[in-house]
């Protein structure tokens, strides 16, 4: 069959496009895993800003005592949304969008096992997206924070107690629009197993495999296990809210923790969903840049695996306080505690895979070192939260909320930052410009400590989390106020950042199809790859098999057995 | 190593085939296909086994060790628009139908119902559509 051209002239005339031949129709009928991986990106990036946003607005209401920038309800809503999009809406969707693009590239595959599942997954993600935040145009957006506590979440009928809850379409919003991102994910997560399994190249044993793909693939079992729980729970809250059910009413006989113990047994493993990949990339770049293999592949591949098992087994340490009985808790601290160590594990690897190597401040590297610092005090205050005592004295403080951001921002999002100047050249053959990318990094750096840092004191101080205003008298002003000015820090190093991207695909320098002098395959093919990826399915014989082509002479295939 | 796998008139076809086009036309991609089969070769000594080829295109069966085996692959060059997925609307089509229901239990059954319908339709699309 011949390659169809646009506006092709034949011996019977011309033959007209077809829809799926125009710009717009080649971006919404695409199978391609690289298009789709593209357009999660530029769809979690996008709602990055719409959360970032958010955020900027809760700051300012929390900048100064008494602020009136908004009532509470909006309040309610706004941190709700937050929440929800940045989880929900930003970071899947972005470490998805990696995995789309990178995946089937490193692994030496053509496309993904399903391409058109594949596009499903993406598109019920967008309308998923535009599902939520349509909620505000209906003056109805979720308000009962992004795990939708029950029996808050109830309507007004079924709250009992005298309580007003949630009457009203808003934690419907949130319900029906986390069971199609649920079902998005689900459908993603199916073809990252399937492909990783059943599409690497001849010789690429899953001891050969790279560690992204290690990553993807525990996170996409994650996800396949810990997603039906947050499912079973929305459905029932529905029922509850709609049907007349009980199923976390005390008064009728149902049970509030119900919907804890549903919710976190998803919500915990869902932390470990959205940093693994970013593990992954970390342990992609380091190595590059240090122009070292990783240094204890082995342990960072199964230390992966540990987390992921161990990641079912803490749930309830988000629960200390509601009286779990003694042995309950010894349990999930002693599991919260355990899973500290595989954790570890990898800090120390990558450590060790910097230390003695050729160092290469560009860009991606200056996030990656960003990521294991910040990261490394989102992990300790997180230790810090499985101890029992100390957790009741700050849970549902700030200090939480600093613990979260440091591992949500100062992890996965420095990581999404470094994978996006890591692979940018790859996704449009256009190198980013590296002054920008270096203010992006450093404004960035010193705007997140400037904001959350100083929520551990407010924590430890006894602001709760949540509040929408606190009274002057607290001690609590000058902190508040560091804190909103370092989120404005960081708002100004998006900006940045996005007039880099703009820059760039103006008038950015082109790039070779290898400007890092890369280890794995996605860089042995042209910038931008392709539609077919590889002219010729490469053959693999190590973990580093494009530098093997490269450096025949050195090649680790001829030293190291895998 | 020379070629043992795919005749080489066969080969000889598929690039003529694609030599058919002319002026601004793209002619084909041909590129070789994922392996066909694979003939394993047990009992190698292991400090034998090196990989005596690379290349797919000028031999069309090559050999890779896997621990401690002799593999060899063989494949053929097919078109790159033969082997590549197709482009489909049913996908944005289904997710679209599903997010429309939900809109439909917010609001009214009709909704909902057209929604089923368009569900359906869809998912009919979905399973006839031609690869």
């Amino acid at each position: 069959m011949a390659t169809r051209t646009v506006g092709e002239t034949t011996t019977i005339g011309v033959r007209r496009k077809s829809f799926s031949e125009t710009y717009i129709g080649e971006w919404i009928t695409t199978v391609d895993h690289k298009k789709i991986g593209l357009m999660y990106l530029i769809t979690g990036i996008f709602f990055f800003l719409v959360g970032g946003m958010e955020a900027l607005l809760i700051r300012t209401q929390l900048a100064l005592p008494d602020g009136k920038v908004m009532d509470p309800e909006t309040y309610n809503q706004i941190f709700t949304m937050h929440g929800t999009t940045m989880i929900f809406l930003f970071v899947i969707p972005t470490l998805a969008g990696f995995g789309n693009y990178i995946v089937p590239l490193m692994i030496g595959a053509r496309d993904m096992a399903f391409p058109r599942l594949n596009a499903f997954g993406y598109w019920l993600l967008l309308f998923g997206g535009i599902f939520m935040q349509s909620s505000f145009i209906f003056h109805a957006a979720p308000n009962g924070g992004w795990f939708m506590y029950a029996p808050l979440n109830e309507t007004a009928a079924g709250c009992g107690h005298g309580f007003q809850c949630t009457p009203g379409m808003n934690a419907d919003f949130w319900i029906l629009g986390t069971t199609l991102l649920g079902i998005s994910s689900i459908a993603g997560s199916l073809n990252f197993v399937v492909t990783i399994f059943k599409l690497r190249a001849p010789g690429m044993s899953i001891n050969r495999m790279p560690l992204f793909s290690w990553m993807i693939l525990v996170m996409s079992f994650l996800l396949l296990f810990a997603l039906p729980s947050l499912t079973v729970a929305s459905i029932l809250l529905l029922l509850d809210r709609h049907m007349g059910t009980h199923f976390y009413q005390y008064a009728q006989g149902g049970d509030p923790l119900l919907w804890q113990h549903l919710f976190w047994s998803f919500g915990h493993p869902e932390v470990y969903i959205l940093i693994l990949p970013a593990f992954g990339m970390i342990s992609e770049i380091l190595p590059v840049f240090s122009r070292k293999p990783i240094f204890g592949y082995t342990f960072i591949a199964w230390s992966g695996v540990a987390i992921g098992f161990l990641s079912f087994t803490v749930w309830a340490h988000h629960m200390f306080a509601v009286g779990l009985p003694s042995i309950a808790q010894a349990f999930f601290a002693t599991s919260t505690t355990l899973i500290a160590i595989p954790t570890a594990v990898k800090i120390f690897n990558w450590i060790w895979t910097v230390v003695g190597g050729k160092i290469s401040f560009r860009a991606p590297m200056l996030f990656a070192l960003g990521f294991i610092a910040m990261f490394l005090i989102g992990g300790l205050n997180g230790a810090a939260l499985a101890v029992v005592p100390f957790d009741y004295q700050i849970t549902d403080s700030y200090f939480v909320v600093a613990h979260i951001h440091y591992v949500l921002f100062g992890g996965t999002a420095l990581a999404v930052f470094a994978g996006l100047y890591y692979w940018f050249p790859k996704f449009t053959g256009k190198m980013m410009n590296e002054k920008l990318a270096k203010w992006h990094f450093w404004l960035t750096f010193i705007g997140l400590n400037l904001t959350f840092f100083p929520m551990h004191l407010l924590g430890i101080f006894g602001m709760p989390r949540r509040v929408y205003t606190y009274p002057a008298n607290l001690g609590w002003n000058d902190l508040n106020l560091m804190a909103s000015i370092g989120a404005f820090v960081i708002g100004i190093s998006v900006v940045v950042f996005l007039i880099n991207f703009v820059i760039t695909m103006k008038y950015g320098e082109k790039a070779s199809d290898d400007p890092w002098d890369a280890f794995t395959l996605e860089w042995d093919t042209t910038s931008p790859p392709k539609p077919y990826n590889f002219l010729e399915i490469p053959i693999v014989r190590s973990r580093r098999p494009f530098y093997d082509k490269k450096y025949p002479e050195t090649a680790d295939w001829k030293s190291v057995v895998h | 190593m020379m070629s043992k796998g795919i005749k080489v008139s066969q080969e000889q076809d598929l690039q003529q085939h694609a030599e058919v086009q002319t002026g601004d036309v793209e002619q084909d991609v041909l590129i070789p296909s994922t392996p066909e089969s694979i003939v394993r070769e047990d009992g190698e000594p292991e400090g034998s086994l090196q990989p005596e080829s690379e290349h797919m295109t000028d031999d069309k069966q090559v050999t890779v060790v896997s621990g401690k085996r002799r593999i060899k692959l063989r494949t053929k060059l097919v078109n790159a628009d033969d082997v590549m997925p197709k482009p489909s609307f049913w996908p944005l089509g289904l997710a679209l139908a599903i997010a429309i229901i939900l809109y439909g239990i917010l609001s009214t059954p009709i909704i909902i119902g057209v929604g089923f319908v368009l569900v359906v339709v869809m998912t009919v699309g979905w399973v006839l559509e031609r690869r």
